[in-house]
């Protein structure tokens, strides 16, 4: 039998004295139960009481305290418990996947539809001279409606209504302006891209070198959207017939801008009139509906 | 004698000032007198969409010049002419066309220039710029 505990005993007045540190005790009983595993005929109680001392050391001088049997029995629980939590994930995860995949399923059949976002932003150049609507698209779906939507390049100018209903394929309202001494001169219609749009200049029957000019833009594709119109600088916005009307001058000409609910159709108003008689042709045409 | 010699010629200057700051007011006119609307688009598609309408009827409408510009260390530079669209619309109050520039407009932030033409007034506008 090897192993003397008296060793252990020396190492303990040792640290009482403060000969040697916690760390190099640590050490010396390491070196010391490695020593005795080494041998053949190893002293088990000598080896226990070395790691006991360690075990000891370690702990800052104090015996460690073991839990009690209802300590361990809650910790066990908990394990468990958090065991069993770590099982419920995969069951959350089938549940997400499922609703992804439905959502995944009404974005590619209902997409174009349901998951669209437009908006329209009006602002002054910094120069200050065009007033600008423009418009915003966003189409959480596979295939970007600009494509699908796309309307071919086309313009005509002519003085026959008839035409003009013929090229934009239905007969839009027209303002009130016949009491003014105004008669349509010419009709300017188009299709690009983004917009169907039709331009009327009113000639003055009063006076030939007066002129009006009404139009209206109707959208096709938000996203690219972009009109302008010229002005002198910044006007600002009234309202109109109930309609939130932009009012601004082009030269001396007072101009007006004002959209429909949903911004389908963008009006235009400008010309040789007063303001006074501009915002009586918008609130005619605003309860009226206007007339051809 | 010499500190009102000193004011008179503040003054003058003061009023030289407010003359020439009238003129480059005259000098860059706003607004258009000719046309209501006048722009140019870049669309997503690297096309351009140019259209001007005039407020009374004209002898024709047309783009006369047509540029492309590049944001460039700060600063936008015009690095190559573009052929303008051919399309001429006489006795008219509306152009509006479309053109492709897919082949002309490579990587990076652009915006193209154009002059329109319309019965002989010229008015130059410039699309927002768009980064491909």
């Amino acid at each position: 039998m090897t192993g003397d505990l008296s060793v252990i005993q020396e190492i303990r007045e040792k640290i009482a004295k403060g000969a040697i540190s916690a760390e190099e005790a640590a050490k010396e009983l390491e070196a010391a139960v490695e020593a005795e595993c080494s041998k053949a005929d190893a002293n088990v109680d000598y080896i226990n009481a070395c790691e006991d001392m360690l075990l000891e050391i370690r702990n800052g001088g104090e015996w460690p305290a073991f839990p009690t049997a209802k300590q361990y029995t809650a910790a066990m629980r908990r394990h468990i418990g958090a065991k069993q939590e770590a099982k419920a994930f995969p069951k959350y995860a089938r549940r997400c996947t499922a609703v992804l995949a439905t959502m995944l399923v009404m974005l590619l059949v209902w997409g174009n539809h349901v998951f669209r976002w437009q908006w329209y932003t009006e602002n002054t150049t910094e120069d200050e001279q065009q007033f600008v609507i423009r418009g915003h698209e966003v189409v959480v779906s596979a295939f970007p409606p600009s494509v699908a939507e796309y309307h071919s390049d086309e313009v005509i100018n002519t003085e026959d209504w008839d035409e003009v209903t013929a090229f934009l394929g239905f007969e839009p309202e027209l303002p009130q302006v016949g009491h003014l001494g105004f008669e349509p001169l010419m009709y300017g219609a188009a299709t690009d891209p983004t917009a169907v749009m039709l331009y009327v200049c009113y000639q003055s029957q009063w006076d030939p070198e007066r002129y009006l000019t009404y139009a209206i833009h109707c959208v096709t594709d938000v996203a690219e959207a972009y009109f302008t119109f010229e002005q002198n600088d910044h006007g600002e916005y009234r309202s109109i017939g109930g309609q939130k009307v932009y009012c601004a001058q082009n030269i001396n000409a007072p101009m007006f801008v004002w959209s429909e609910e949903g911004r389908e159709g963008i009006h235009f108003l400008s010309g040789h009139i007063t303001f006074e008689e501009g915002r009586q042709i918008i609130e005619i045409f605003s309860e009226r509906g206007g007339e051809k | 004698m010499k500190t009102k010699r000193i004011w008179i010629l503040l003054l003058a200057i003061g009023v030289l000032v407010m003359v020439m700051g009238a003129s480059a007011e005259e000098a860059a006119p706003r607004a258009d007198e000719v046309s209501c609307t006048a722009s140019v688009t870049l669309l997503a598609s690297k096309s351009v969409t140019f259209r001007c309408a005039a407020m009374f009827p004209q002898s024709s409408i047309y783009v006369e010049s047509c540029w492309l510009e590049v944001w460039m260390s700060g600063t936008w530079m015009r690095v190559r002419e573009l052929t303008p669209p051919s399309t001429v619309v006489t006795n008219a109050l509306l152009f509006n066309t479309t053109k492709s520039y897919a082949d002309k407009i490579g990587s990076g932030t652009f915006r193209v220039g154009a002059t329109f033409n319309v019965g002989g007034h010229t008015v130059t506008r410039r699309s927002e710029q768009r980064s491909f």
